[in-house]
């Protein structure tokens, strides 16, 4: 029973093979890309195939990408425009791979520009005001106020306020991760275990010393775990800002194609999306594995 | 002269609107090269006195003067160690040493702080760990990174804070050892101001006991032993036994005062 169990998200991907090799009611161009994605996920679960984790979420996407390949190939009557079929989905990111990957980039240099500038300022920012009480009691209730506003809502005012739509975009983007590592910053540079400041104070640490070797490695941990979710939401913002006013990007490419009623493309975007977020996550994680080795 | 003058220091600190003494006109005395314990109760401020030493402590009264300078602030004049949590746990055994060496005596070259905490590693029997976490050490190999990075400053003076508190029995006497004979071969520290609870320990390593009592010293007890001493030797003799019955009946005295005499039986 159990056996059978760890072979059911290879079962289904061997159904999923079946389904999409063998004949059924739609004609498609070219179907190899989506077996090569599924085949992909297989390698996955293949290479991991003693998590049990692994295996759960192997029978979930394989049901999943059955279930999606069964009814808009084999059901009567299912409007393909609506629900496009997988495999011209898939196709999308062979022809359509100039705009898509430009989407990428595009959207990933202003990810990365803000990301950089919202780390620097937060971290150097919240040391400072965490470090200082008298900064910390005025500034920390400010941050508070401020900090919860989604900057989603105010995007469009952004778009309109600042003289591109790039420098507007860097803008939202940075806010939704500055307030995070900032306050971030600020309560753990105020929380340091005092025995440790004890301990840094008689080896004679000045100011400077104690935020290179005591306050930042203190708060690394803590600034890795805000970051995962800043990582999810800033995407979410940047997609939604070039929703407003962009000309190419990823949120754009969804955009720009739902207003065509081209959903075979609005998919192929939001499967993109996903896999870049995941891919940021695994960098995060691998950086975070690099830099915090002591736990 | 006196290398530590402790004079008439008090300590308050105020806690929900009321005014507490952690220190009542301590005063005392520490000669070159002297190891002096102090001993007493919890609460009896004994650890706060080190924290005023080693100047993380700010006294409200009095003064300590350390060569005839009174003290404001940690100097590298003075290494501490602590019971606990004294090393960084971002960084290596070696690297920790490392960073008391480099804040202990500005540019020194790399290469020599690194030949310097190694020797040191060795010292407290930490070959082959330099490159731990420590988090992967045990507690009482984190102590002994935390006293080779404290010896490795080469400190005139070593102020102690039940150093070996937190660490179990059989390793607590492997420390104390080492600690002796650490400091029968080291050159460099030369006074130390060790803070205990522990009778024996304070026997074992002082030439000096000050018993503390109602936050300042209440009694000063002189201990004959020459050095170098080997545990067993002292441990066995008569005067050793009278010691320790005249500091026991000490922490009794001090019990039944607190709670009130005669309830109590020892």
């Amino acid at each position: 029973m159990k056996k059978l169990y760890r072979l059911l998200p290879h079962l289904l991907f061997l159904l999923l093979v079946a389904l999409i090799l063998l004949p059924s009611n739609v004609e498609v161009p070219s179907y190899w890309e989506f077996l090569l994605a599924a085949g992909a996920i297989e390698v996955v679960l293949i290479l991991k195939r003693h998590s049990s984790a692994a295996t759960n979420i192997g029978i979930i996407v394989m049901a999943f990408l059955d279930l999606w390949e069964y009814y808009t190939t084999r059901v009567d009557g299912v409007n393909t425009m609506l629900y496009p079929i997988p495999q011209k989905v898939f196709a999308l990111y062979i022809t359509d791979f100039q705009r898509i990957s430009m989407g990428v980039v595009s959207s990933l240099r202003l990810l990365f520009l803000s990301f950089f500038l919202a780390l620097t300022l937060g971290i150097v920012l919240g040391m400072l005001v965490g470090w200082f009480e008298n900064a910390r009691k005025a500034l920390f209730p400010i941050a508070k106020v401020l900090s919860p506003i989604p900057p989603i809502i105010y995007s469009p005012y952004a778009v309109a306020l600042l003289p591109s739509f790039r420098s507007a975009s860097i803008f939202v983007i940075f806010s939704s991760i500055f307030w995070s590592v900032f306050m971030n910053m600020i309560l753990s540079v105020s929380s340091v275990d005092k025995k440790i400041m004890d301990s840094a104070r008689t080896l004679n640490i000045k100011t400077i010393g104690m935020f290179a070797y005591v306050l930042l490695p203190n708060s690394l941990p803590m600034l890795f775990n805000s970051l995962t979710v800043s990582v999810s939401t800033s995407f979410m913002v940047l997609t939604a800002a070039e929703m407003i006013g962009a000309t190419s990007g990823l949120g754009w490419y969804v955009k720009y194609y739902s207003d065509f009623a081209d959903y075979t493309r609005v998919v192929a975007g939001i499967i993109v999306i996903g896999f870049v977020v995941t891919m940021l996550n695994v960098l995060i994680r691998l950086l975070r594995n690099a830099l915090i080795k002591w736990r | 002269m006196n290398k530590i003058e402790v004079i008439d220091i008090s300590l308050d600190y105020m806690d929900n609107g009321k005014r507490f003494h952690a220190l009542d006109r301590l005063s005392f005395s520490v000669k070159e090269g002297e190891f002096v314990s102090l001993i007493g109760s919890s609460g009896c401020g004994k650890s706060t006195a080190l924290g005023v030493l080693s100047g993380l402590n700010h006294p409200s009264e009095g003064k300590v003067l350390i060569d005839g300078h009174q003290i404001k602030s940690p100097g590298s004049d003075r290494g501490v160690v602590f019971q606990h949590y004294s090393l960084f746990p971002w960084m290596t055994a070696r690297c920790n040493v490392i960073l008391g060496i480099n804040h202990a005596r500005e540019k020194i070259p790399k290469r020599e702080a690194e030949s310097l905490a190694q020797e040191y590693l060795n010292k407290v029997g930490l070959e082959g760990f330099e490159n731990k976490y420590p988090y992967q050490l045990s507690g009482g190999m984190q102590q002994r990174v935390a006293i080779a990075r404290t010896l490795a400053m080469q400190p005139e003076i070593l102020l102690m804070d039940e150093p070996f508190g937190a660490v179990d029995a059989k390793n607590k006497m492997v420390l104390q050892d080492l600690l002796l004979n650490l400091l029968q071969r080291d050159e460099h520290v030369k006074t130390i101001v060790f803070v205990t609870h522990d009778v024996d320990e304070g026997i074992l390593l002082s030439d000096r006991i000050f018993f503390m009592n109602n936050k300042r010293i209440g009694q000063e007890i002189a201990v004959p032993f020459s050095r170098p001493r080997i545990r067993n030797e002292i441990f066995d003799t008569d005067e050793y036994r009278a010691l320790r019955r005249q500091i026991m009946s000490l922490f009794y005295q001090n019990v039944a005062n607190q709670i009130g005499g005669a309830e109590v039986y020892l």
